[in-house]
């Protein structure tokens, strides 16, 4: 029994040990699959965001009702102390503005943030911040009863919910497991991206109807509105006009708005 | 700016290393046929019959790199799971220059017995993803001349 072995040369035909598929193709193949999969997920946050305001807009809203420094420190703001002068003043039209009307149980707050711009938010979780720019553009406590009213109504119509999106899915799950002040929420919240976010027309439009009310409720006349509104008109350049468009509807046609709400009202 | 360096580094990746993956088969390829007769074996035992002359230890190794396009390829490929035929045209041209960088060593020799082949995974990557960059095989074996 030899234990000699034969050698025979064998030239291999091929590479047995690659895949045949070209790496295009399965490039192709694997971007497809994967916009498949954030097509979905897209889908299934339009539908949690949706189901979450509609059924349960209570626990959203204290989920977030601790935090006002979320959103506010998002936009690179900050909230100037409560005893400052600005936050005085406001908060004081702001009660004047709620105790005469049928919101005096509700339990937003007002803050006052040191920023250069003329504008006002209202954050999820009843927080309504005013600018020190708006602040010191206005002329009267009735302008910012107006506005006051204005941001009242967002709060009261839903509407910073809705504004958020589909990262308003996100952010509630962020803020359910590790807190609405933890740093993975101002992640979230960042990229929610709340100073780009459009109220609808029609949302703008409800929020001077209502705005408009409250004043009423509260002052003898309501010529604030039509004063903060001209204001605001005068303050847009050209180009302005229509960048501001992104987050509210132009202001002409807010005057406009106001201006025939305040004749019906006369003709009541 | 960043996606279009990303696209600048994904395409270059590509056309280059289709191109020098091509090349070095056919390098490969040419090698091979001239060693074919070379007898290879990973056994330990060889002939009794014939007296042996001399016997040496040989060695060969080859470090071969990703390119971009492969890399981005096999990241997707870890969400979805399957081969990685990315890896496979790597790993399999690692081995097969070690093995011939290793006969390089001995080319007249009449048997190489015992040839091992190791890889493992070397440095980091183009743009610091804990994906692999660089594999480097190792082929050893013993080779042996026998008398005449």
């Amino acid at each position: 029994m030899s234990d000699e072995v034969v050698f025979t040369p064998k030239h291999s035909v091929g590479n047995h040990n690659i895949s045949k598929t070209h790496p295009l193709a399965e490039l192709t193949k694997l971007l497809l699959g994967l916009g498949a999969v954030l097509l979905v997920c897209f889908f299934c946050l339009g539908i949690v965001t949706d189901y979450l305001v509609e059924r349960h807009y209570d626990s959203l809203y204290s989920l977030f009702k601790k935090s006002p420094n979320l959103f506010v420190s998002s936009m690179k703001l900050q909230l100037e102390p409560p005893s400052s002068l600005d936050s005085i003043r406001v908060k004081s039209v702001f009660d004047k503005l709620v105790s005469s009307s049928q919101l005096k149980d509700r339990d937003y707050q007002v803050y006052v943030a040191n920023s250069a711009e003329f504008n006002a938010y209202a954050f999820p979780g009843g927080h309504i911040v005013v600018l020190s720019g708006l602040l010191n553009a206005i002329e009267s406590d009735q302008e910012l009863a107006f506005v006051l009213g204005h941001e009242i109504a967002h709060q009261e119509n839903k509407d910073s919910f809705r504004a958020l999106g589909r990262s308003l899915a996100l952010l509630t799950i962020s803020a359910f497991l590790s807190g609405s002040d933890s740093t993975a929420s101002g992640m979230f919240a960042e990229i929610s991206n709340f100073a780009n976010s459009r109220y609808s027309q029609a949302q703008e439009q409800a929020a001077d109807e209502l705005g408009l009310e409250l004043l009423r409720g509260a002052y003898p006349n309501t010529s604030g509105a039509i004063e903060f509104l001209e204001r605001a008109e005068s303050r847009e350049l050209g180009f302005e006009k229509y960048i501001l468009r992104r987050s509210h509807p132009l202001t002409k046609d807010r005057i406009k708005n106001v201006r025939k709400l305040i004749q019906q009202q006369k003709s009541y | 700016m960043e996606y279009l360096s990303f696209l600048f580094l994904f395409v270059v990746g590509y056309v280059v290393g289709s191109i020098s993956e091509r090349n070095h088969y056919s390098s490969i390829e040419e090698r091979e046929s001239s060693f074919l007769n070379l007898e290879t074996t990973n056994g330990k035992k060889f002939s009794s019959q014939k007296a042996i002359r001399k016997s040496e230890f040989v060695s060969g190794s080859a470090v071969m790199s990703l390119d971009y396009f492969k890399r981005i390829l096999a990241s997707l490929k870890a969400i979805f799971g399957g081969n990685i035929s990315a890896y496979e045209t790597l790993v399999d041209r690692a081995r097969r220059e070690a093995t011939l960088r290793l006969k390089e060593q001995a080319a007249d020799a009449d048997l190489i017995a015992n040839l091992r082949i190791e890889t493992s995974i070397i440095g980091g990557t183009a743009d610091q993803r804990k994906t692999i960059g660089s594999i480097e095989a190792l082929a050893y074996a013993t080779a042996i001349w026998y008398e005449r």
